[in-house]
């Protein structure tokens, strides 16, 4: 879901900036000082389990596990997010440095699709692991989706002619969605097997 | 993937103190997404191919970072011939293309490589600890700071933890022949990359505690802003200026 340099207007990329900027404000409201090493050291885990490769035929894709972000950092999965993006561009990149304020808004949101698609979920169905996976992977597979519908609506209000790239970019996500949807599915029925509480704190299951 | 490979260098660009140097940067970035005319691309690219020169930096580094961008770009000039722009008016091996879409693609490549390199300069030139420092000066928001500090000095540690666990999957056969990883695999490394991380994030708290962390960014270099930085500042926000203008003229 990441746009690279150039494709964007740049009044597009300065209004993504304000949009991250704001995005950054209301999920910082919800960190403490304590929260700050797990979502950096998990950031960081989740930025090198992205850059793994998943062949798919002739090609490959990278998973971009916003759904699972959401779904283990919850709100703060944003500033772990724009951290990721950040690193992406300057180390690999990957995405741009004048789109890092509309990649963070879209993949930031996305993630916080997945966290409120899958609190509820986590909070009833706590003690059912196998249903809460799959429900974890319906929320992967639909926050790629959010990602992607954001990401071709940004790209045709780019200003420029880009209706090719955009039906080439929703085909190659679909797929990704489905990939991601069963990866996460997958991952979640582990770790809830192995360490619940990371799925399952405090503020999530019941009394 | 260490962009500040090359920190240590001493050139004009190194010299300049991030504090003005990454606004200044950042200007010329949003700059070259504004221009819209051929010859105002074309100058935009020297202009950034200029400010690489001036680092020092090899240039074996500079093209391998260009690689990415170049992958993509190499993808979508012949997407856009094909799709984008009007009528096709030019084919090439009977394939109809649109010279519009063509030109498109063209401009594209020429921001996207233009901003890469701006990359190249903004942080191939002062370690990734001077450009924090530098954020924190220019009033970053020290929760997102500290996410930044933390995120990167773990980035390291996990890409070591993730190749011993894929060389420990692949001496047991878990399906990691020939590069070619099957999902599964692939899962039971992400979960033990997780869980590690998660485990490991209790004790960095309780470490941090231990040393009396309070959320703010200290660091040992110090630098003060000279006559030169302010120069090159103007020098480049004019440069910049003269581009918007000759664009839009």
């Amino acid at each position: 879901m990441h746009i690279s340099d150039g494709v964007l207007d740049a009044r597009i990329c300065i209004g993504g900036y304000v949009a991250a900027a704001g995005l950054v404000a209301y999920a910082s409201t919800k960190v403490k000082r304590e929260d700050i090493p797990r979502i950096s050291v998990m950031g960081a885990a989740f930025f090198v389990a992205s850059l793994l490769h998943i062949r798919i035929g002739i090609t490959s894709v990278h998973p971009l596990l916003v759904g699972l972000m959401g779904a283990v950092l919850g709100v703060p999965a944003v500033l772990a997010v724009v951290v990721g993006l950040f690193f992406q561009a300057v180390m690999f990149g990957h995405g741009g440095l004048s789109t890092l304020g509309v990649n963070a808004v879209i993949m930031g949101l996305s993630a916080l699709a997945a966290t409120g698609m899958f609190v509820l979920p986590a909070r009833r169905w706590s003690g059912n692991h196998v249903l809460l996976s799959v429900v974890a992977g319906v929320t992967a597979a639909l926050a790629i989706f959010v990602g992607t519908a954001l990401t071709v609506a940004v790209v045709l209000l780019g200003g420029y002619e880009l209706r090719g790239l955009a039906v080439y970019f929703t085909a190659a996500h679909l797929v990704l969605a489905g990939v991601e949807g069963v990866l996460t599915g997958f991952v979640v029925r582990q770790i809830l097997r192995i360490k619940p509480e990371m799925l399952l704190r405090p503020g999530r299951t019941p009394a | 993937m260490d962009i500040d490979r090359y920190a240590d260098l001493d050139s004009p660009v190194h010299r300049w103190d991030p504090r003005l140097k990454l606004p200044c940067l950042f200007g010329l970035v949003f700059v070259c997404s504004f221009l819209r005319t051929p010859v105002a691309h074309f100058l935009a690219l020297i202009v950034a191919g200029s400010l690489v020169l001036l680092t020092r930096i090899p240039l074996r580094f500079v093209v391998r970072v260009l690689r990415v961008p170049l992958r993509f770009l190499v993808l979508l000039v012949p997407l856009l011939a094909l799709t984008a722009g009007g009528p096709h008016s030019f084919g090439l091996a009977g394939i109809p293309l649109s010279r519009e879409g063509f030109e498109l693609g063209v401009f594209i490549s020429f921001k996207a490589l233009s901003i890469t390199l701006i990359l190249v300069a903004a942080f191939g030139t002062a370690g990734v600890h001077e450009t924090l420092g530098a954020f924190e000066a220019l009033r970053m928001p020290k929760t997102l700071l500290a996410v930044f500090l933390f995120t990167y000095r773990y980035v390291f540690l996990y890409l070591d933890d993730m190749r011993r666990l894929r060389t420990a999957a692949a001496l047991r056969g878990h399906g990691l022949r020939g590069g070619r990883p099957r999902i599964v695999a692939l899962g039971g490394i992400m979960v033990m990359l997780l869980i590690r991380s998660y485990e490991h994030s209790e004790r960095v708290y309780a470490a941090m505690q231990l040393r009396g962390f309070d959320g703010s960014y200290c660091t040992a270099t110090e630098r003060v802003v000279n006559a030169p930085d302010g120069v090159k500042s103007v020098l480049l926000m004019g440069i910049a200026c003269a581009l918007l203008l000759l664009d839009r003229s």
